[in-house]
């Protein structure tokens, strides 16, 4: 039901029960505090089980990324649109340790491929809370630009980018995917 | 393309028949009446009060649940009226002593024995192909109706602790009888 899929570096798989113990002390960190965190086991436990949730309810989720090449989980990325969303999403949140090497471009970049070739989605955004550069910066290194402010009573405000439309990454940027 | 939800293969949770009941997957069409429970004082037992995002994410995290664990919180509806009535199973999170047996059923199911036909089906399924057995149930103090239904289905008190901070008493389910 979940897809896998691969990058030069990185695969995109099914969370699983192993992958807790990383989310989890991503979870309880300062890092995840654009996203929802700190949180406690108790409620990063429930995170993840909503991350794997998703999936047979909207028929897209977000995956656990791992460097093929080592096994190592580094991030939770994918597609999310819970209830109170404004438009599907494309989201990536690295693992603590695994930010400055390109990873969450390059599987937010396989994510996005997924969207539009597998899916069908028309047009994609991403949430960036106001204070995460480093979120901001991968938003701009996949050709988003603002477009405007989400506001959300738990995440807090945050920046909508949108993505490139389909027919704006087709030349050039398809084949890459393939 | 918001709101969409999906008829997908959710094939971790089991399907239990009952004389009356359907024991199946949480599903998105359980969402307005689950929606209106968590907006009632009956649902401050179990979590509640939560709009409808919120019970969104539930319904998410239930699933999810039986992805991770392989057994979980099934859902129910009438077998007459394929009408969602509540739901019956085990939660285990961090914090949790071990796997609980819970149960909640819409107002309207009230009084008719739904919940307790659909706790005997799950509690006997997940002795028989989950491996859990004798299992535990959290009855909050003051949920009367809760304590006199575990009480019913031969439960009996074990101890008082303490889950996420609150308060609660610990009732022990009988073994079941191989069948």
């Amino acid at each position: 039901m979940i897809p896998v899929l691969t990058t030069s570096r990185l695969t995109l798989r099914a969370p699983t029960p192993e992958d807790f113990p990383v989310f989890a002390e991503f979870y309880a960190s300062d890092r995840s505090r654009h996203v929802g965190g700190p949180m406690t086991r108790e409620q990063a436990w429930r995170a993840l089980a909503k991350e794997l949730g998703h999936w047979p309810l909207r028929g897209y989720g977000r995956w656990a990324v791992e460097i093929t090449e080592t096994g190592a989980f580094i991030g939770i990325i994918g597609l999310w649109n819970p209830l109170d969303w404004p438009e599907p999403e494309i989201g990536w949140d690295l693992m603590n340790g695994f930010e400055g090497h390109g990873y969450a471009t390059e599987a937010a970049e396989a994510a996005r491929a997924h969207a539009y070739d597998v899916l069908g989605w028309p047009t994609a955004i991403s949430l960036v809370a106001v204070a995460n550069d480093g979120s901001r910066k991968v938003a701009q290194r996949l050709g988003a630009t603002r477009d405007g402010t989400f506001h959300h009573d738990h995440f807090g405000t945050m920046e909508i980018w949108r993505h490139p439309a389909p027919v704006d990454l087709s030349d050039g940027g398809m084949e890459a995917y393939a | 393309m918001t709101h969409e939800g999906r008829q997908l293969n959710t094939g971790a949770v089991p399907i239990i028949e009952t004389d009356r009941l359907i024991l199946r997957a949480p599903q998105m069409s359980d969402l307005p009446r689950m929606t209106a429970f968590f907006a009632t004082s009956r649902s401050h037992m179990v979590g509640g009060p939560r709009d409808e995002p919120e019970t969104f994410r539930t319904l998410t995290s239930r699933l999810g649940h039986w992805m991770l664990r392989g057994y979980g919180m099934w859902h129910f509806h009438t077998k007459a009226d394929e009408r969602f009535m509540g739901w019956a199973g085990l939660m285990y999170a961090p914090g949790w002593h071990e796997p609980e047996l819970g149960w909640t059923v819409m107002e309207d199911g009230e009084g008719k024995g739904l919940a307790s036909e659909a706790v005997t089906a799950a509690r006997a399924y997940a002795a028989r192909h989950q491996a859990l057995d004798a299992l535990m149930s959290y009855i909050a103090p003051a949920n009367a109706r809760s304590r006199a239904m575990a009480i019913r289905l031969g439960a009996t008190f074990e101890r008082k602790a303490e889950l996420l901070g609150m308060s609660c008493d610990i009732y022990r389910h009988p073994r079941q009888e191989a069948a």
